[in-house]
């Protein structure tokens, strides 16, 4: 304790450096305001013990603008309400799915800087934000009874002309991330086929019929660990929003058809 | 996107008649050898990302015509040159290898096993993607002249053009060769979106952004560690992969078109009535025109800037009016033009002004959002931001207030603003209040420039007034503390107004001169977080009147202004996004705290600019609030009064009335 109370002395004295030099502070990432000049940023007002590693990157606006889910009300999409979806389809390829945080219009924005306008250095900001949860997720699983499952990480593919054209796939790098932060091993274990347009634009139903068939098991993944593993394996796919969950859906059945194992899902945003 | 570089060599006899490398783009296959149009092929073993193989194709055209083009005549075997460029261009690439892995590890953001970088055939990346085979449908590549899109914008471009092409296909096989084929046939470039300087530094070819706006990411596009450009991002993503496809005018509808200066007859001034200022101005604008077409331009080049004009005229001299001529006069030549203005709502006010102007000529508006932003027109007008999209596009450019708010200290604006311009191009700078630079420029006659220094109604510009107050922040305070205790305020009975506002008596009995006169009022405020307790503050002060506040992150600040300029609103507190464009015949300008920045000397005679602007009303007030007076306050009212001068030195002044002496 006296040692973080020490750190945080060494961090104020920086930031007093800071606000005499004539040096620009940091830059908010996201909104640009300039951060750091505030020689009162108490422990106390952090307003996100979730991710203390945000205030890296964010004014303290911003970080108190994350919509976290705390609580969890449907076990199964780890939403923050009652959810109709998981009412409606009972049986589901996947076990379950938790997710980060809310996706309100701010985290909408934030992950469209991202994705669409491929401002790639939010990435490491999303992967933070993701860790919690993550490492949250993994210690349980591996307290559990099974043990010794091993726990693996995927993620949702993009096509091939997707790929191209963005350049970069947002839920690979963000399952990249996590198995560096956690070292758990990542696979490619889907291929995507069709190239589905824009899912935002559709309905529910269309999008559904869209995804049909969208995904293939991946043969030449080498999965030494689930292969030598005794005990099932746990597959996390990692995808950036869980919107009604069909897309996870859809992976999980391809991944159960080949593999024997069990399916959950990791998501930086629930819709 | 992914190129190869090959090496053409024609050979005639024996002798080397021509040696030429071009990039083709990576549908061309094979390696080594291969025939083509008489000439032998030879292409890399890699295939390079675009901007790399651009660069390199431009560095060995360089070289080829040097020493090595001389050794050749002299009996050296073609193989044992291209040998010797090829292990130039091992070692170039063998230090580029080692960078990109120094960058991609200083970031530590990309997975380990990417760490390599690639650079080896893979036969094109789009071969297996679709589209191979089938016929690609013709495209109007003529009216893409002057743009500069990368694959997506053209993608939506070919769209809006009616060309079918279905999202994410552009990167497919068939659009690729309609690419190339339209590049060898002379109809686009294709331009690297982030080159290679001559130094191997890097930079955005679009923005203009260094190394330290370039982020380097491993690529899907190319599969090798590639930086994207993060300062122009909000106009489509660009890597070193990616190039951007530039429209190239015909040759023949060119020459056709472009009438000589000395054919070109001088338009006739009578038609535009202007007053005699404006007259003058516009004559030496076209004296400009008329002369920098052949002369100038060879010493311009050298110095790497287009001619340029400057017309320098006070507030409310009607700049758009001196500017019709100039339009008209490079419109009949041939020309395209060019008007860029600062803010998207100055964009929208000017184009059906310009329309009705020049009925005949496609007038083309672009803004963030504007529907126009695909088509083609011969009198463009743009926000700054949308200036990215051009490269060498127009014959002239009207660039309205190039110190203002988005140019200021903007490199990548000016970037854009020069980039847009034809290499023979030419600039029409428009300034109420040009910066030290431009003025030092005019006055050692090293730049051509036109003064208007009367309003277009020819009576002197209002000159500020000093009143001394509190500082805004304690006047807010106190007027929130006040609201607080209202018993004590009831109790007090009418003196309670003395308590409830903040602001000071003086100026709340100015305000409200103001008023009774008919006049609307323009309260300026230092911040956005000011605006609306400051509006609430006069809501308190006048319940009469409707108060209300607009800053730039405002969703309603367009039906707000309208509503100004309506005159529903009657008191408009905002920030400096208003202290141009919006005019309104009988106004008043109070300017809040105007000794804290961001005002300075150039917004506060801007912001006094919005006073006295009709000529029913030519004596507006202008009053300057603060707690001392600073050196951006004496000069901006120094300027005024100079300006006033000279106008009546010149004999422009209508009357010189006893209100000026007053006031003085
Ligand atoms: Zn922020
Ligand atoms: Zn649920
Ligand atoms: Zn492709
Ligand atoms: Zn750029
Ligand atoms: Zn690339």
């Amino acid at each position: 304790m006296n040692d973080r109370v020490q750190q945080n002395r060494i961090s104020r004295l920086e930031q007093l450096a800071l606000l005499l030099s004539k040096q620009d502070p940091p830059r908010c990432l996201l909104c640009q305001a300039s951060r750091g000049r505030g020689l009162m940023r108490w422990r106390c007002m952090r307003s996100s013990p979730e991710a203390p590693s945000l205030q890296h990157w964010l004014c303290s606006n911003c970080e108190r603008a994350v919509p976290w889910i705390r609580s969890i009300h449907c076990t199964r999409c780890g939403r923050g309400t009652v959810c109709p979806d998981c009412l409606r389809h009972p049986k589901r390829s996947f076990s379950w799915n938790r997710s980060a945080v809310r996706y309100d219009p701010l985290m909408r924005e934030w992950l469209a800087q991202y994705k669409f306008r491929g401002r790639e250095r939010l990435m490491p900001l999303l992967g933070e934000m993701m860790l919690p949860l993550a490492s949250a997720v993994i210690d349980k699983l591996s307290h559990d009874r099974h043990s010794n499952r091993p726990i693996v990480l995927t993620y949702i593919p993009l096509s091939r002309e997707r790929m191209h054209g963005r350049g970069f796939n947002q839920a690979e790098q963000l399952a990249a991330y996590l198995s560096r932060a956690l070292q758990l091993p990542m696979y490619t274990l889907l291929h995507r086929h069709r190239h589905t347009e824009k899912q935002s634009y559709k309905d529910r139903k269309s999008r559904l019929r869209a995804l049909r068939g969208a995904f293939s098991y991946n043969e030449t993944a080498k999965l030494h660990v689930i292969q030598e593993g005794v005990f099932k394996p746990y597959v996390l796919i990692v995808d950036d929003v869980y919107t009604t969950g069909s897309t996870l859906e859809e992976a999980a059945k391809v991944i159960r058809n080949k593999l024997d194992c069990d399916v959950a899902g990791l998501t930086w945003a629930r819709a | 996107m992914r190129a190869e570089l090959q090496l053409q060599v024609r050979m005639n006899g024996k002798v080397v008649e021509m040696a030429h490398w071009r990039t083709v783009l990576a549908d061309a296959t094979g390696e080594g050898e291969s025939g083509l149009g008489g000439g032998r092929c030879y292409s890399l073993r890699h295939a390079l990302p675009f901007g790399l193989a651009l660069y390199w194709a431009e560095r060995c055209n360089q070289g080829w015509s040097g020493e090595q083009a001389v050794e050749m005549r002299s009996g050296v075997g073609i193989e044992e040159v291209l040998h010797w460029w090829l292990n130039q261009l091992d070692m170039d690439l063998q230090q580029w290898r080692n960078r990109g892995i120094d960058m991609l590890r200083e970031g530590e953001e990309v997975h380990a096993s990417r760490l390599q970088l690639k650079v080896e055939v893979r036969t094109a990346v789009h071969a297996q993607s679709g589209g191979a085979g089938q016929e690609m449908p013709p495209v109007p590549w003529a009216s893409l002249m002057g743009c500069s899109l990368l694959l997506s914008e053209l993608e939506r471009w070919l769209t809006a053009q009616g060309v079918p092409c279905q999202e994410g296909t552009i990167y497919t096989q068939g659009w690729i060769r309609t690419l190339q084929r339209a590049s060898d046939a002379g109809q686009v470039e294709l331009t690297a979106g982030i080159r290679v300087l001559e130094s191997g530094e890097l930079c955005c070819n679009r923005c203009g952004a260094g190394e330290d706006a370039l982020h380097w990411r491993s690529c899907a596009a190319c599969g090798t560690a590639c930086p994207y450009c993060e300062q122009c991002l909000q106009l489509g993503r660009v890597r070193l992969c990616s190039p951007l496809v530039r429209g190239l005018p015909s040759r023949a509808a060119n020459v056709a078109q472009r009438r000589s200066a000395s054919e070109a007859a001088a338009p006739d001034l009578r038609s535009w009535h202007l007053s005699p200022a404006q007259q003058d101005a516009v004559e030496r604008g076209l004296q400009f025109l008329h002369e920098s077409v052949e002369d100038d331009r060879r010493e311009c080049a050298n110095k790497g800037e287009a001619p340029s004009f400057l017309i320098w005229a006070v507030t409310g001299a009607g700049k758009t009016e001196m500017v019709y001529p100039l339009i008209e006069y490079e419109l009949t030549r041939g020309g395209r033009v060019l008007v860029a203005a600062p803010r998207k709502d100055v964009v929208m006010e000017l184009k059906p002004r310009l329309q009705r102007a020049f009925p005949q000529c496609r007038v083309v508006a672009l803004y963030g959002g504007s529907e126009d932003t695909w088509k083609e027109g011969d009198l463009v007008l743009a926000t700054t931001h949308q200036l990215l999209r051009f490269d060498r596009a127009f014959d002239l450019a009207v660039i309205d207030e190039l110190d203002a708010f988005p140019y200021h200290n903007n490199p990548m604006l000016h970037y854009a603003a020069s980039r847009a311009l034809a290499d023979d191009g030419r600039r029409i700078l428009l300034s109420a209040t040009p910066t030290a630079e431009l003025k030092r420029a005019a006055r050692r006659q090293q730049l051509p420039h036109a003064l208007v220094y009367v309003r277009y109604h020819r009576h002197p510009l209002p000159v500020p007034r000093l009143v001394r107050t509190r500082p805004l922040a304690k006047s807010l305070k106190a007027g929130r503390h006040k609201d607080d205790s209202a018993p004590l305020a009831r109790l007090l009975g009418r003196w309670a107004a003395y308590l409830r506002t903040g602001l000071s008596r003086k100026l709340v009995r100015s305000m409200r001169s103001s008023i009774q006169r008919g006049a609307q009022l323009f309260v300026f405020v230092p911040r956005i977080a000011d605006t609306a307790p400051t509006a609430h503050l006069l809501r308190t002060e006048f319940p009469a009147e409707r108060v209300d506040s607009v800053h730039a992150q405002d969703a309603d600040r367009l039906e707000k202004v309208e509503a100004f300029r309506q005159g529903t609103i009657r008191i408009l507190v905002t920030t400096t996004i208003l202290e141009r464009g919006v005019t309104v015949p009988r106004t008043d300008v109070y300017i809040l705290d105007a000794h804290r920045s961001p005002f300075d000397a150039t917004s506060l005679v801007q912001m006094a600019g919005r006073a006295g602007r009709s000529s029913d009303d030519p004596a507006g007030l202008v009053v300057f609030a603060a707690p001392y007076r600073n050196m951006a306050q004496v000069r901006a009212i120094r300027e005024i009064k100079q300006m006033n001068r000279w106008a009546k030195r010149k004999g422009y002044l209508l009357q010189v009335g006893k209100e000026m002496r007053e006031r003085e």
